[in-house]
């Protein structure tokens, strides 16, 4: 094992000097800052900062940082490369969507890892979603918050997601709230055939009070997986009559699994999880340590896929069961 | 009595001229707009953290006020290195340079917080830790370091690191000091770590050589997504060449990686974790205990390699 990490480590070099060549020329700055009293028409430096994103990203090297200073909106931006964007604790960085537009579109390269964190992503009738990946590598959004994203199928048929995944790629979402949306987190990609799979793994992340689903887990197409895993998280207080908390569906051949460790799913206005994979689709979820509670319809709803138990979940005061659940033995 | 004052007086006064001219400050600042010609006082904060450290006492604390770059040092003394929440203190690692190289003396504690190092292309690793009594990671992030590691161990010592992510590295964090024949322990705790979207491990435990001991554990954390171009490990506890590698999990999530839990030569316990949608959940070699108390979900992965040995609850 060990020669082997040593024999990674200098077949990485050479890639590293070619790539770092290429887009010198382009972005100069390791590290640049934005400020509500910025410009930018400035060089996005410490002493001379920008006032959008957008222009600190295009100053910025590849896995470079753009740091927000001061409390201020910044206003909806794109991502097009692999970038931290942070607002450290006690420095507050709005992004307001209005009109069709989403709050944060991450349209990356497939090699490119992008970073939020500390950003809060608000509504004011927007249309769109609010952190929406299209494309990239991976994509690690921690602390942050979206709310309000409230499209009610007003575009398509298209409900507002608080996070909207819509392509493969390895996502993370750690101390991060998505609520008052039509949908917390939508994770929605659609295969081609060959197989593809996105990788999510959510940790302490609250997807309260969304008017349809806290979690949609929708993998489209032949070949298309989700295998998501929730740990720490609430789904509470989603649906306005016939919502769920968490919903995990593959459709038309795709594949969605999900682990759901030490949740809270109560009080969801609808069920509390649904398991329900469509015709030639397969998937299976399991659920460990979670108390599922006070929920108007059923505590779980499976169709097609398998929900897994351990027997040490909470499951009580709920309207209903539909379904069944399927032991599994602990290890 | 009058004897034993003035021979107290002399030795009271030798010692504090003698460190009077290195450090003066127990607290020290640094900022955006500081310069490494001013005395790193709150009203004249020095711009480094180099200087601000040599002109602050053992035991001493260095703290950031204003958001910004700082730049790669070494801590070579007993020393608190922190940026509050709300200040954003970063360190850039470029060419051969690590991110923090802590160099201290076999007493000295160095303390960290609330720092974000991240590799621009860095050969080396994030935090070092080369030598020292004590480590504290708190509240720090170690990003992208592709030709190292996050945050590396390489002596013995206590260690400790909490609420602290590792992400976008070759290792996310990795303990590996060597041994040198007569026992030596890296006793390290961990806790709310985020080791994730690392190509090679999340944490690698895997001290070398006769006496080489680690005995670690790590609660409430994550290593998912580890899955290199070759082959991923969520959490690895190996000992190398007689040394042991000692580990306890307790509720963490380690999903999609290549293999969740690798272990050979030294004892791991699994507890209240997930381990799910991994290539192969545990791999057990060479007959080393792992442990469970049978309150782990490990489940949707491919093929196991080895056995779990049951452990009593107590």
């Amino acid at each position: 094992m060990r020669s082997l990490r040593f024999a990674l480590r200098f077949a990485l070099g050479p890639i590293l000097f070619v790539a770092l060549f290429a887009t010198a020329s382009i972005a100069q700055n390791n590290r640049s800052f934005v400020s509500g009293a910025g410009l930018d028409s400035n060089p996005c430096s410490l002493t001379l900062p920008c006032r959008t994103f957008g222009q600190a990203i295009s100053v910025t090297n590849t896995g470079g940082e753009v740091i927000v200073l001061t409390s201020a909106g910044y206003g909806p931006f794109t991502i097009n490369k692999a970038v931290t964007v942070e607002a450290p604790a006690g420095v507050y960085a709005g992004i307001t969507a209005t009109g069709s537009s989403d709050g944060i579109d991450i349209d990356a390269g497939s090699m490119d890892t992008v970073i939020l964190r500390g950003l809060t992503v608000t509504s004011q009738g927007s249309s769109g979603s609010g952190i929406v990946f299209n494309s990239g590598g991976a994509l690690h959004i921690e602390t942050c918050v979206t709310s309000g994203f409230l499209a009610n199928g007003s575009v398509d048929g298209i409900h507002g997601s608080g996070i909207g995944i819509n392509n493969f790629g390895n996502v993370f979402v750690t101390d991060t709230i998505a609520r008052d949306n039509d949908i917390g987190i939508t994770i929605g990609p659609t295969g081609t055939g060959t197989t593809d799979t996105a990788y999510v793994a959510m940790d302490q992340v609250q997807l309260d009070g969304n008017t349809v689903y806290g979690m949609f887990v929708i993998p489209s197409g032949p070949g298309a997986i989700v295998t998501a895993a929730i740990r720490d998280s609430s789904a509470s207080d989603n649906g306005e009559g016939n919502g769920v908390g968490i919903f995990a569906a593959g459709v038309n051949g795709g594949t969605a699994d999900l682990d759901i460790e030490s949740c809270l799913i109560a009080n969801n206005d609808g069920s509390g999880l649904t398991e329900g994979e469509g015709s030639g689709s397969k998937g299976a979820m399991s659920i460990s340590n979670c108390t599922i509670t006070g929920n108007t319809g059923d505590a779980y709803f499976s169709s097609g896929g398998t929900i897994y138990t351990r027997g040490q979940n909470t499951i009580i005061g709920n309207g209903s069961d539909s379904g069944s659940l399927t032991a599994l033995a602990g290890q | 009595m009058i004897t034993l004052r003035l021979a107290l007086g002399s030795i009271l006064f030798v010692a504090l001229f003698a460190t009077g001219s290195m450090a003066q400050n127990n607290r020290t600042f640094v900022s955006g707009a500081g310069s490494d010609s001013n005395p790193c006082s709150l009203t004249s904060p020095c711009r480094t953290f180099g200087q601000a450290i040599s002109v602050t006492n053992s035991g001493g604390e260095v703290v950031v006020l204003t958001s910004a770059g700082y730049g790669p040092f070494t801590i070579n003394k007993a020393v608190t290195v922190e940026a509050p929440a709300g200040v954003y203190a970063g360190i850039t690692a470029t060419g051969l340079s690590d991110g923090i190289d802590i160099n201290a003396g076999s007493m000295d504690i160095v303390i960290l917080r609330g720092l974000t190092v991240n590799s621009e292309g860095s050969a080396g690793s994030g935090i070092v830790f080369n030598s020292g009594a004590a480590l504290h990671v708190e509240s720090c992030v170690a990003n992208g370091f592709t030709n190292g590691f996050g945050i590396a161990i390489n002596n013995f010592g206590n260690i400790f690191v909490t609420d602290t992510i590792a992400r976008g590295n070759q290792i996310g964090m990795l303990v590996d000091p060597t041994g040198t024949g007569t026992t030596a322990t890296a006793y390290v705790v961990m806790d709310h770590l985020h080791l994730d979207a690392n190509s090679v491990y999340g944490l690698g435990v895997e001290p070398s050589g006769i006496g080489a001991v680690v005995t670690a554990a790590i609660r409430d954390s994550s290593a998912s997504d580890n899955d290199g171009v070759n082959v991923g490990i969520g959490i690895i506890a190996a000992g190398v060449k007689g040394a042991t590698a000692d580990l306890d999990i307790e509720r963490c999530l380690i999903a999609n990686d290549d293999v969740g839990v690798f272990m050979q030569d030294g004892a791991v316990s699994i507890s209240n974790c997930t381990i799910t949608r991994c290539k192969g959940g545990y791999s057990e070699n060479f007959g080393s205990p792992l442990y469970t108390r049978g309150q782990n979900t490990i489940s949707g992965n491919g093929p196991n390699v080895g056995s779990l040995t049951a452990l009593a609850g107590q």
